[in-house]
C-alpha cells in the first residue's frame, strides 16, 4: 500500500523533500565515484600523444580528447537520469498514487525536469561544448586552447607552450625529460578542466557541469511535484 | 478540568504496532500501514516536559539539540516509574517514541522550559562567536543573537498574558513579534548555510532557535484560538523550511562543514523530522476545527495532564 492514502498534502510534500535530498546525495557521490574513469581514459590518451601534437594542441583536443569527454558526459548523464527516473517512478507510486493530478502519474522524469515543455532534459548542449574552453559564462580569447577568462590556467598553459619549444631544440635525454614534464603539465590542466566539467567548481557555480545539470533537473522535478501536490 | 474533556486516547496503546511496523509515524501523525487508516495525532503533554526538566540535558549544539533528547535509557527509567503497565521492551520502545516526538503537536513546554532552552542556545552562540575567527558575512547585519532575546521576551509576554485583562491583545502582538523573529532567523540561516565554510555548532544553535521560535509562534495562535491562521502559518513555516532545505542538501552541507562532515547526516535527519512535524500541524488544526475544540482549552488540557507524557487525538474512523 502506498503511503499517500489519507495523509495530508503537507506530509506528502515533506516526503518529496526527503526524496530530493536522498537523490541529491546519490548523484553527488555517484559522480565523484565515476570521475576517475574519465581521468583514466584521458590519461591513457595523453600518454600516447605524439610529441608533434604538442605544437597543435587545439587540434588534438578537438580530435582525440573532446570525443572522450563528450561520450563520457552523455553516457553518465543517461545513466544517472535513468536511475533518477526509476527512483522517481517508485517515489511517485508511493507518495502521489492518490493524487487527483494525472500529470504526476503519467509524466516521465525527463518531462518533469523540463516542466512538461516540448524539450526533454538533455546534456547535449553542455556535452557539445569544448571541455577545455567551453562551459564558461564569460568568454575570452583562446590561447593554446586555454581561455584567457580563466587566469589560473594561463601560467600552466604558457609553461606548457614554452616547454614545447624547448623540446624541439633539445637533445634526446633532455628531450625525453621535457616530454615527460610537458605531458605532466598537460594532464594536470586537462584533468582539472575535465573535473570541473563533470562535478563543477563550488567557487564558480556559473560554469556549467554534468553535476549541475543533473541536480538542476532533480530540483526542477522536486519543485514540480511539490507544486502539483498543493 | 477533567483530564479527558477533549477525547484524547493514550498514545502508548500503539506501541506494539510501532514495534511491529504496522503503525508508522509521519511527524505527529500515526498511520496504520496495513489498513491505511490515520489513527490520530500524537501530542506531548506537560508530563513529557516535566520528565525533560528533571535531569535531562539540552545542548543545542550537541546531538540532542534541535528537537529534544535521545537519551533513551534515561527516559526509560523515568517512564518506568509512571508506566507500570508496560513491559520492559515496550518501555524502551515508548522511550524511543518519546525521545523522537518531544515537542510534537502544539508544544506543551512551560515558559520556564522554553526560556531555559533559548538561554542554552544563546550561551552556545556566545561561545561560538568568541571562538570563530570569522563569522558568516551577514551575522552582525542580521543581529541573530539579539533575535533570540526577542523570542525570549515574546515567550515571557505570552506567559504573562493570562494574568492580564488585555490577554488577547498581548498575545496578538506576541505572535506578530514571533513571526518577525522566525523570519529573521530563517533569513540568517539561509545566509549561513550557503557560506563556503559552515560551523556545525553555529548551524545547530540557529536551527534550534528557529525550531523553538516556530513552535512558540504556532502555540500563540492556537492559544488565541485563531485556528485558520494557525493552519495557514504552519503552511508558511513548511514553505520556509523547504526553502532552507533546498539550500542545504546533506552532501553539500558535508562539504561545507568545518571539521565535522559526519554531523551533516544527523542535522539533515533532524531537519527532515522538523519538516514533517510542521507539515502535520495543519491536519491537527483541522481536527480541532472539525471537533470544535477551543485552542486555549486544548493547550491547557495538555499542559495540565498529569499521567500520560504522550496523548493521541484520534482521527474519526474512516471507511
Amino acid at each position: 500500500m502506498s503511503i499517500s492514502e489519507r495523509l495530508p498534502v503537507e506530509i506528502l510534500q515533506a516526503e518529496v523533500m526527503d526524496w530530493w535530498e536522498t537523490q541529491h546525495e546519490k548523484v553527488s557521490n555517484g559522480l565523484d565515484e565515476k570521475l576517475p574513469e574519465l581521468l583514466k581514459l584521458l590519461d591513457a590518451e595523453i600518454e600516447v600523444m605524439p610529441t608533434r601534437a604538442f605544437f597543435r594542441k587545439g587540434k588534438y583536443h578537438a580530435e582525440r580528447l573532446e570525443p572522450i569527454v563528450h561520450e563520457f558526459l552523455e553516457q553518465i548523464y543517461e545513466h544517472f537520469t535513468s536511475e533518477l527516473d526509476e527512483a522517481f517512478q517508485r517515489s511517485v507510486a508511493n507518495v502521489e498514487s492518490e493524487s487527483a493530478n494525472e500529470t504526476l502519474n503519467t509524466w516521465s522524469y525527463k518531462e518533469m525536469a523540463t516542466a512538461g515543455g516540448a524539450a526533454v532534459a538533455t546534456i547535449a548542449p553542455l556535452a557539445a561544448l569544448p571541455f577545455l574552453t567551453g562551459g564558461l559564462v564569460t568568454s575570452g580569447t583562446v590561447v593554446l586552447g586555454f581561455t584567457l577568462g580563466s587566469p589560473a590556467l594561463i601560467p600552466t598553459a604558457a609553461a606548457a607552450a614554452a616547454t614545447g619549444f624547448v623540446v624541439a631544440a633539445a637533445g634526446p635525454t633532455i628531450r625525453k625529460k621535457a616530454i615527460k614534464k610537458l605531458k605532466f603539465h598537460f594532464k594536470e590542466v586537462t584533468f582539472n578542466k575535465a573535473r570541473i566539467r563533470v562535478v563543477g567548481d563550488p567557487l564558480k557555480p556559473e560554469i556549467g557541469s554534468l553535476k549541475g545539470s543533473l541536480l538542476n533537473d532533480l530540483t526542477n522535478v522536486a519543485l514540480r511535484r511539490i507544486e502539483e501536490l498543493a | 478540568m477533567s483530564p479527558f474533556t477533549i477525547p484524547f486516547s493514550v498514545a502508548a496503546e500503539h506501541i506494539p504496532g510501532l514495534l511491529s511496523g504496522q503503525v508508522v509515524r509521519y511527524g505527529a501523525i500515526l498511520k496504520d500501514s496495513a489498513t491505511g487508516q490515520i489513527l490520530g495525532h500524537v501530542q506531548e503533554t506537560g508530563v513529557a516536559q516535566k520528565i525533560l526538566q528533571t535531569g535531562l540535558s539540552f545542548d543545542p549544539t550537541g546531538a540532542t539539540g534541535l528537537i529534544g533528547v535521545a537519551q533513551n535509557v534515561a527516559i526509560a527509567d523515568k517512564l518506568n516509574s509512571i508506566q507500570q503497565t508496560l513491559g520492559s521492551l515496550q518501555i524502551l520502545q515508548y522511550a524511543s517514541l518519546f525521545s523522537s516526538v518531544v515537542g510534537v503537536g502544539v508544544t506543551a513546554a512551560s515558559t520556564a522550559m522554553i526560556l531555559r532552552r533559548l538561554s542554552a542556545v544563546d550561551d552556545a552562540l556566545s561561545r561560538i562567536e568568541a571562538s570563530l575567527d570569522s563569522l558568516p558575512t551577514k551575522w552582525h547585519e542580521l543581529s541573530l543573537r539579539s533575535r533570540l532575546v526577542d523570542v525570549s521576551t515574546s515567550v515571557e509576554r505570552l506567559d504573562e498574558a493570562r494574568f492580564r485583562s488585555d490577554a488577547s491583545k498581548v498575545a496578538l502582538q506576541v505572535e506578530k513579534d514571533l513571526q518577525n523573529s522566525f523570519n529573521h532567523i530563517h533569513d540568517g540561516l539561509c545566509s549561513v548555510v550557503v557560506e563556503a565554510r559552515v560551523d556545525p555548532g553555529l548551524l545547530r544553535a540557529l536551527l534550534a532557535g528557529l525550531s523553538l521560535c516556530g513552535a512558540s509562534e504556532f502555540q500563540a495562535l492556537v492559544w488565541l484560538d485563531e485556528k485558520d491562521a494557525a493552519q495557514h502559518r504552519s503552511r508558511v513555516q513548511s514553505e520556509k523550511l523547504r526553502q532552507l532545505a533546498f539550500l542545504m542538501p546533506r552532501d553539500q552541507l558535508a562539504l561545507r562543514m568545518v571539521d565535522d562532515a559526519e554531523l551533516s547526516f544527523s542535522i539533515s535527519k533532524e531537519c527532515s523530522e522538523i519538516r514533517h512535524r510542521v507539515a502535520s500541524q495543519p491536519a491537527l488544526i483541522q481536527r480541532l476545527i472539525d471537533r470544535d475544540i477551543n485552542g486555549r482549552a486544548y493547550i491547557e488540557q495538555i499542559q495540565q495532564e498529569e499521567k500520560e507524557p504522550l496523548l493521541l487525538l484520534p482521527s474519526p474512523v474512516q471507511s
